[in-house]
């Protein structure tokens, strides 16, 4: 075509080069037509003005000049591209989809439910299990906590953050937080808020600052230093407006003035407390009673550079090194070192079990739905053998029917990955909606940029997945063209594969049903735990004084006025106040001493829970008694201290002795001692499943300090929750600016502490039946597939004389074999998998035997079922009319 | 481009050729329309059936050397189609001179 020598020169011909780069864009099919037409012209013109090397730059710069024409041209290729092959490939796939639109639907459908079920759940394990915390440097913030006697972990005291703030070097800034629960009053109605009183590094700790106004300094946080506070972006917008002037603003909280100095920014999320709307320092004084109390959570900003490790070993260090200036009591003597955890672990991890089973399950689910749209293909691939045959029979190769067949798995894909946002849409409402109280970063639950991509992801990898097997089968039944033999055996070896896709299926559904029943076991056993107490129709409620009024004698007065009130109403048999509701989430734990005697040896604290309650609480709640008496109004102020103690804490002190008589302290050792009165039976504090019930009851009256809140309990003759606003009136007659909150009946609390749980059952449960429903179809689709192909055996077997029983027999036989080898693989399966979920099951042991057993027979029966249809079709084949067909 | 007029520029793309100007660039340069406009009109006019195009034999090509082009010839329709444009043009007759006969390729 060109000069010998020209090969190298046309190197250097920029002209050359251009129409090469712009060529890629023409469309396939033209584009070497295209080349040559332009290299045609250009060369030509080339010799038209002369050699190369003797064109002046006029002429080399006229040739790129032309050449840049052919951009223009190769844009207007572009509609050509429509005809090329992919998209061919498209237009069929489209067509084929359309021509059965009963498949399509089932595929697409099926396929949606699965990549949306676990599109939502990602959105919602995202946040929690891989998304990093949204504060700066995220990792650099942890937890610290100190060890309970039986190694759990309990908040600190406030000697202990001051002695670790002190010796430290390894954190930044640390701090230490406890809930406060402020009425704010005014022109509005009063308001009780939801907060926390925190060290003056706490946003520096969390590393937001306020978006408006400032935080607090050290010289706030001193006993007596200013009453300041900061709120919440949605505190400022509702109660003030969003108004600017709110900085330096006096709000009264608690009848106390206090000044607002700052506003967080609107995208802060305080997962420490997730409901706080305002904040206010610390102002620890450890001149009162409860400076050694654990009721104080503490998080620390690392240093940059240093590591979690690193900080664990300097605090275990400081921990087995007392410094005198830093005295620690023997209930906080830090013998045991510190619990370090990073802020996210600390926050997710607790969850962490269950969202990784419920992970599991959705992918199980997604598997299940894979393997079923997969058989669907591969019973429409043995309908299209016909096609196949004669596109091969026309030339096509092979990899392009596979493409052709591949374009529509992902064609079913999209459509199911696009309906399936829809159904992650709501699932997603309906995670939010359903999550249990405790779940963390709910708020963060939503389909966001991470979430749409991972279903993009999931879809792509579906698609291709779902159509590869039915893809290699199809075409390799379209080449063995013409030979009868061949084709019967491409027939059976399909059969093969999807029957093992429905054993798989039926084994997969097993696991996940198993996974229900184990967790509905466990549900049911903890519900079967007695919580210490009569926990029928009670009503609890939280109220408290508030105001700077209200000394520790006023306070005492209000509740005993208010107790006397709520006795008068009409329907409650009894009531009673206590400083901690069992099962409400509250925890005061304090250590009890008790008075060595002479040959004891020395010994730690007994931490226990410490109740101050009023006299009628033990008949209130229906709590036994079981040795000595019950407290009662003997007990007020100036009479002999007395405590009455659970059975735990007495059999564990003094085993096989009698403990009345004996003497404690409950804290603060500077006090007289108390002494034991009685014995009462074990109750629940932090939830069902939880072992300690180690307490210690004292009357309200006899305590040093005034507890406030305290939780109201009135048992009532009917419904409690009908008594409610009754209730509500009464004590409110006795002061009206008193809040009132957390309103509900001991069965809802109860429920509540199952909640996540129940939470991931009720997935499970979801996801099972789902699974059951595929797993059915599966084996239907299967069978019916295999009396189709066995039509003319069928009509053989009929026409010499079996009857329509035995048909049914040879049908039903077949689907039994499927089913129970389904069956057989999941309980093996099961078996293996299960033990991950053994943090999640109570009392229940990974492979209990009861629920492998109900489960396996549930899904026999159900397979039955579906294998009976199928069966049923093939009796009633006319022997005379197929074989006359054939 | 269906069955509507030409536009003027495609007219002239059309008499160019004609006039016996066969060949994408020598277009470009007795209409002075730029190669941007000439390319896509002669596709156009290939697609609506009044230009065919055909490569040059490759005879003619190995003789210069150079490698074959690409020429364009008119249709029947296309002919009916440039006697309709002229009446409605009626300067396009005078814009362009016709071309000498001596460098035609013959056909295969």
């Amino acid at each position: 075509m060109s000069s010998p020598g020209g090969e190298r020169e046309d190197f250097m011909k920029p002209h050359l080069w251009l129409i090469k780069l712009i060529g890629v864009i023409v469309p396939r099919r033209l584009r070497a037509g295209w080349r040559r037409e332009w290299e045609a012209e250009l060369r030509n013109r080339e010799e038209l003005l002369a050699q190369w090397e003797r064109l002046d730059p006029r002429h080399k710069l006229d040739l790129l000049w032309r050449s840049t024409s052919a951009f223009w041209d190769a844009l207007w290729l572009q509609p050509r591209r429509l005809e090329d092959e992919m998209f061919q490939d498209l237009r069929y796939g489209v067509r084929m989809l359309l021509k059965q639109p009963g498949f399509t639907l089932i595929a697409v459908f099926t396929l949606a439910l699965g990549i949306g079920a676990s599109t939502a759940i990602f959105s919602a394990v995202n946040p929690i299990l891989f998304e990093p915390l949204p504060y700066p440097h995220a990792g650099q913030v942890t937890m610290i906590w100190d060890f309970g006697p039986d190694g759990s972990r309990v908040e600190v005291t406030f000697g202990t953050y001051r002695e670790l703030a002190e010796r430290s070097r390894f954190f930044d800034a640390l701090s230490v937080m406890k809930s406060w629960q402020p009425t704010l009053t005014g022109p509005a109605e009063p308001e009780r808020l939801d907060g926390q009183r925190v060290s003056a590094s706490y946003f520096q700790v969390l590393g937001v600052p306020p978006a408006l106004g400032r935080g607090f300094d050290s010289s706030d946080d001193r006993p007596s230093g200013p009453k300041v506070a900061v709120i919440s972006d949605g505190l400022w917008q509702r109660r003030f407006g969003g108004a600017s002037t709110v900085i330096g603003r006096q709000i009264t909280l608690d009848d106390d003035s206090h000044t607002v100095i700052g506003v967080m920014p609107s995208a802060f999320e305080n997962v420490l407390a997730p409901s706080a709307d305002i904040w206010s320092p610390l102002q620890y004084d450890m001149s009162q009673g409860r400076a050694w109390g654990h009721h104080l959570r503490m998080v620390g900003r690392l240093r940059p550079g240093a590591g979690i490790d690193q900080a664990r070993q300097e605090l275990d260090i400081i921990a087995r090194a007392p410094a005198p200036e830093f005295p620690r009591p023997p209930w906080a003597s830090a013998k045991d070192g510190f619990i370090v955890n990073s802020l996210q672990d600390d926050v997710t991890g607790a969850v962490k079990p269950a969202l990784l089973a419920v992970l599991g399950a959705v992918l199980l689910l997604l598997t299940i739905a894979c393997v079923n749209v997969t058989n669907l293909l591969l019973a429409r691939g043995a309908q299209r053998s016909g096609e196949f045959a004669m596109r091969a029979a026309l030339g096509a190769p092979r990899m392009r029917m596979i493409r052709q067949l591949l374009t529509e798995s992902l064609l079913l894909a999209v459509l199911g990955g696009a309906l399936g946002m829809v159904v992650a849409e709501f699932g997603v409402g309906a995670l939010v909606a359903l999550s249990p109280a405790g779940l963390p970063r709910v708020g963060a639950i939503r389909l966001d940029g991470a979430v749409f991509a991972f279903g993009m992801g999931v879809t792509t990898l579906i698609g291709v997945m779902v159509g590869l097997i039915p893809a290699l089968s199809a075409s390799r039944a379209g080449l063995r063209v013409g030979l009868r033999q061949s084709s019967q055996r491409t027939a059976g070896g399909r059969q093969l594969t999807r029957r093992a896709l429905v054993i798989a299926e039926v084994a997969l559904a097993l696991v996940l049903l198993v996974g229900a029943g184990l967790l509905l076991r466990s549900l049911q056993r903890l519900f079967a735990i007695s919580p210490g107490f009569d926990a029928s129709n009670l009503l609890t409620m939280q109220a408290q004084t508030s105001g700077r009024r209200f000394d520790k004698g006023a306070t005492h007065r209000f509740f005993a006025q208010a107790l006397e009130s709520v006795r008068r109403v009409p329907g409650v048999t009894a009531a009673a106040f206590t400083s901690q509701l069992p099962l409400s989430g509250d925890v005061d734990e304090y250590g009890v001493q008790f008075e060595p005697s002479p040959n004891s040896r020395p010994e730690g604290g007994y931490p226990a829970f410490r109740y101050a309650v009023s006299p009628g609480y033990f008949e209130t709640m229906g709590i036994p008694l079981r040795r000595g008496r019950l407290l009662d109004a003997r007990d007020v102020a100036g009479a002999p201290p007395a405590v009455v103690i659970s059975e735990s804490l007495a059999k564990r002190k003094f085993p096989g002795q009698d403990p009345i008589g004996k003497r404690l302290h409950i804290g603060p050792t500077d006090v007289p001692w108390l002494i034991i009165v009685g014995v009462v039976g074990d109750v629940k504090q932090a939830s069902l499943a939880a072992p300690r019930s180690d307490a210690a009851y004292v009357t309200a009256a006899q305590w040093y300090f005034a507890d406030n809140p305290m939780s109201l309990v009135v048992r009532a003759r009917g419904g409690a929750a009908a008594l409610a606003p009754a209730i509500r009136k009464a004590i409110w007659s006795v002061d009206k600016d008193q809040p009132i909150v957390r309103v509900a009946t001991m069965d809802d609390l109860l429920a509540a502490t199952a909640a996540e749980r129940r939470f991931t059952l009720i997935l499970f449960e979801i996801f099972g039946l789902v699974a059951l429903a595929l797993a059915a179809i599966g084996i239907y689709g299967v069978l019916s597939g295999s009396v189709n192909e066995r039509m003319r055996e069928i009509g053989v077997r009929m026409a010499l004389g079996a009857e329509r029983r035995d048909v049914l027999g040879l049908i039903l036989r077949q689907g039994v074999r499927l089913t129970l080898s389904g069956v057989g693989a999941g309980l093996l399966a099961a078996w293996a998998v299960t033990r991950l979920l053994t943090k999640l099951l109570y009392s229940v042991s990974a492979t209990d035997p009861l629920t492998f057993g109900g489960v396996a027979l549930l899904l026999t029966v159900v397979a039955l079922l579906a294998c009976y249809l199928p069966a049923r079709r093939a009796t009633k084949v006319d022997p005379l009319v197929l074989l006359r067909h054939e | 481009m269906g069955k509507g007029f030409l536009t003027y520029t495609t007219a002239v793309i059309l008499q160019a050729v004609a006039n016996g100007y066969l060949y994408g660039f020598d277009i470009i340069d007795i209409t002075g329309v730029p190669g941007g406009t000439v390319y896509p009109a002669l596709r156009r006019l290939e697609e609506a059936e009044y230009l065919d195009s055909k490569w040059e034999e490759q005879s003619i090509a190995q003789a210069e050397p150079r490698p074959p082009r690409k020429y364009y010839e008119l249709t029947r329709a296309g002919r009916e189609a440039l006697a309709e444009a002229v009446k409605r043009y009626r300067l396009l007759e005078r814009t362009q001179p016709k071309k000498e006969r001596d460098r035609k390729p013959s056909r295969a």
